[in-house]
């Protein structure tokens, strides 16, 4: 699974402004209803939520990994913010996110794996040294996508 | 150093939630813990490492724990993880 096949262009951005973790959420749903809608935007920002509830997926070093299945998605879809200024996000570590992967996928379990396959494959990505910075660094969703691929190359 | 052998029993795996209760789990240990799946090993150090493991409902994962409270810490995992990470209810 190559994460940069997965992600659409139209659902990156770079710049990406929240004034707050509802608000970010609601930017990313809106990112993943841009990329591959038309989704049913509220009540996938309230399933998101709901999953923030139990634990913020703030899972520290500036990152978090909101997440949600839910229904009339057809797919594992993927979101990427990059946010300009730091965002609170009860993060675990207490620091405030600039980077915000987006992960929703379908009720149904034949796509449990799929959704694990790319929450680990995102984890890994972040555990590269160098990776998060250099997301940091890009300008627009090429540049993302051409980092994403990058790094990928790196961990085989 | 000990050694547990657990098998996932949650239909949604180690997603990011039961991530975060493990590495918020072995941060209450003084022992140092890792998790094994395949050839895979990796620390129990925070969310991100243990996701990668990507571990699905009936992958088995061995427990491994070295340190003061090793024993505590294994069998704290084994219980965690056995639990279900409190998802079994749900369909």
């Amino acid at each position: 699974m190559r994460l940069a096949e997965r992600i659409h262009p139209a659902a990156i951005a770079c710049g990406f402004l929240a004034g707050g973790k509802q608000e970010a959420i609601a930017g990313l749903v809106n990112l993943l209803d841009r990329a591959y809608g038309p989704l049913d935007q509220r009540a996938i920002v309230r399933a998101v939520l709901n999953r923030e509830e139990l634990i913020s997926t703030g899972v520290g070093g500036g990152v978090a990994l909101p997440h949600a299945r839910a229904d009339g998605v057809r797919d594992v879809l993927v979101a990427l913010g990059i946010a300009a200024s730091a965002v609170d996000f009860d993060a675990q570590d207490g620091q405030a996110v600039r980077i915000f992967f987006m992960i929703v996928g379908p009720l149904d379990r034949v796509f449990q794996r799929n959704q694990l396959e790319v929450e680990a494959k995102i984890s890994r990505l972040l555990k590269s040294s160098g990776f998060s910075e250099a997301l940091l660094g890009c300008a627009d969703a090429e540049q993302v996508l051409a980092c994403i691929r990058t790094y990928e190359a790196g961990i085989g | 150093m000990v050694e547990r052998t657990v098998v996932v029993r949650n239909y949604a795996g180690v997603h990011a939630r039961p991530a975060s209760m493990l590495a918020e789990l072995a941060s209450r240990f003084q022992s140092r813990v890792w998790l094994v799946k395949d050839e895979q090993q990796v620390e129990c150090d925070s969310v991100l490492s243990v996701m990668q493991l990507a571990a699905v409902c009936d992958s088995t994962l061995i427990i491994r724990a070295d340190g003061v409270d090793e024993e505590e810490a294994a069998h704290a995992f084994e219980q965690l993880i056995s639990d279900g990470f409190g998802e079994l209810e749900k369909v």
